[in-house]
């Protein structure tokens, strides 16, 4: 009969505990802390400089701009990570307020979300072993295995090449990992977080390839009947590129303020 | 919200093939993980101690550790080990299999278990060999115990190889995530995903189900 009791117990603690856990989350997506809206960014976190995880917090431009945006508007931001190819689903049934990704804006993307006033550019490289030569221009990318992050715009460019195999990842490093491991030949990647990750990661068997692709506009993603919070949004990040909160911000993660 | 038909029925046949492959690795993994399994069952009843410890960690490491880390360490962390790729086919295969077989060797050990001492002891008494015994009295019987939890698991196999589209393996998860990523339809197209898998994964209940009933009746 010990025993039972003693299960009976461990069942009751164990249960008590997942409510309380339970409560304490559901509290949080109440929306309001101290009568303070809540609007919530996600983002796909194996993107540095724009979000990174270190430790149990995320960092990074993107990170530090979310902040800025919803202090300036009154707010206060949530900061979440998920899957890259879920970040659209997810704010179309209103799991997150708004997509601070280094989200490229593009036509396929403005069928479905709008986007606020561009905050960055970006070009996309490619990443190649440090012994491969032959790889030099966009050409080049014909015929090869590639791989590129699930549903991003090198994936989009990779998948019109004649003959090339492409192999959507869903994290940065895995994807680096397959490079070194010889599975792909080349990997598509968008600039600033090529040169962050082979310099900032020590990946010294890995070198970049510019191969002068057009600037791509980056902006905040949020639904397209949210139209208060896009005005309201677009004319904080007005401010911030005003008062210099942005410039500060730019020197900070990318080293120049554009 | 208004669900888009035609995006399922034009991207029908993308989640099919991928739906193609998911039977393939299961029907390998299965099949690997069962010779595996048997083998595993039958070394566990070695006379020597080493090899029943064998057995027993390696029951213990592939049970005791999820499956989506068991892949990534064979495709991504292996390759660094020994200086050379793995194509993620083999990967794939490999990591299911060992899985799977670690769960197999425990359904045949529970099966064989399940067989009374006396038909072995009876078998030996005949003069056949422990071998003999086993081959044509014990795992006959087990076998029909064995059918049941192995069609559990070769449903359970089916669906953890959604987990193997982490290494960009497309089966019939990845499909659907690919199509997403390019259609942001995720209501119709994982509601399709689960419909494939719910009809695959009938299919081999129903197959278990004649099984049952034909060894019940013999």
């Amino acid at each position: 009969m010990k025993w039972k009791k003693g299960a009976a117990l461990l069942l009751g603690a164990m249960l008590t505990v997942g409510l309380i856990a339970g409560c304490g989350n559901s509290a949080d997506n109440g929306g309001k802390t101290d009568g303070k809206k809540v609007i919530t960014f996600a983002a796909e976190t194996t993107y540095p400089p724009f979000e990174y995880a270190e430790g149990d917090k995320y960092k990074g431009f993107d990170v530090d701009l979310s902040n800025a945006l919803a202090k300036e508007m009154g707010a206060e931001a949530k900061f979440v990570s998920m899957g890259f190819d879920a970040l659209i689903p997810a704010l179309q049934g209103k799991q997150i307020d708004a997509i601070a990704s280094g989200l490229v804006i593009t036509k396929e993307r403005e069928e479905k979300i709008a986007f606020t006033d561009p905050y960055y550019e970006v070009s996309l490289m490619m990443v190649v072993r440090k012994d491969e030569n032959n790889i030099k221009s966009e050409a080049d990318i014909a015929g090869k295995t590639v791989a590129a992050q699930i549903g991003t715009t090198g994936a989009m460019l990779a998948k019109e090449k004649p003959g090339t195999t492409v192999k959507e990842f869903d994290s940065i490093p895995n994807m680096l990992q397959d490079l070194q491991n010889g599975n792909v030949q080349i990997v598509m990647l968008d600039e600033p977080v090529a040169r962050y990750y082979i310099q900032k990661m020590n990946m010294d068997d890995l070198k970049v390839v510019d191969i002068g692709l057009q600037h791509h506009k980056v902006a905040i993603g949020l639904r397209k009947d949210d139209k208060q919070l896009l005005a309201d949004m677009n004319k904080a990040l007005a401010k911030l590129k005003e008062n210099g909160e942005y410039d500060k911000l730019t020197k900070k993660w990318f080293g120049t303020s554009k | 919200m208004s669900f888009n038909w035609s995006l399922i029925w034009d991207n029908l046949p993308l989640l099919l093939q991928g739906a193609v492959v998911t039977i393939q690795i299961t029907i390998m993994s299965v099949g690997c993980g069962f010779l595996i399994g048997m083998i595993a069952s039958l070394a566990n009843m070695s006379r020597f101690k080493p090899i029943r410890l064998l057995v027993k960690c390696y029951v213990e490491l592939f049970r005791g550790t999820p499956l989506l880390v068991q892949i990534f360490m064979i495709y991504f962390a292996l390759p660094m080990v020994i200086g050379h790729r793995i194509d993620p086919y083999v990967a794939a295969v490999t990591a299911c299999s060992i899985n799977s077989g670690a769960y197999v060797s425990e359904i045949f050990r529970a099966g064989i278990q399940s067989i009374d001492k006396g038909q072995m002891e009876a078998g030996r008494s005949l003069g056949l060999t422990w071998g003999q015994t086993m081959r044509y009295i014990v795992m006959p019987q087990a076998f029909k115990a064995i059918i049941p939890p192995l069609g559990n698991e070769f449903i359970a196999m089916m669906k953890d190889t959604s987990l193997v589209s982490v290494i960009g393996f497309e089966e019939l998860t990845r499909r659907g995530q690919l199509i997403i990523a390019r259609t942001y339809g995720s209501f119709e197209i994982w509601s399709a995903v689960a419909i494939i898998y719910l009809i695959m994964t009938l299919s081999i209940s129903q197959l278990v189900g004649y099984l049952e009933r034909r060894y019940k009746i013999k």
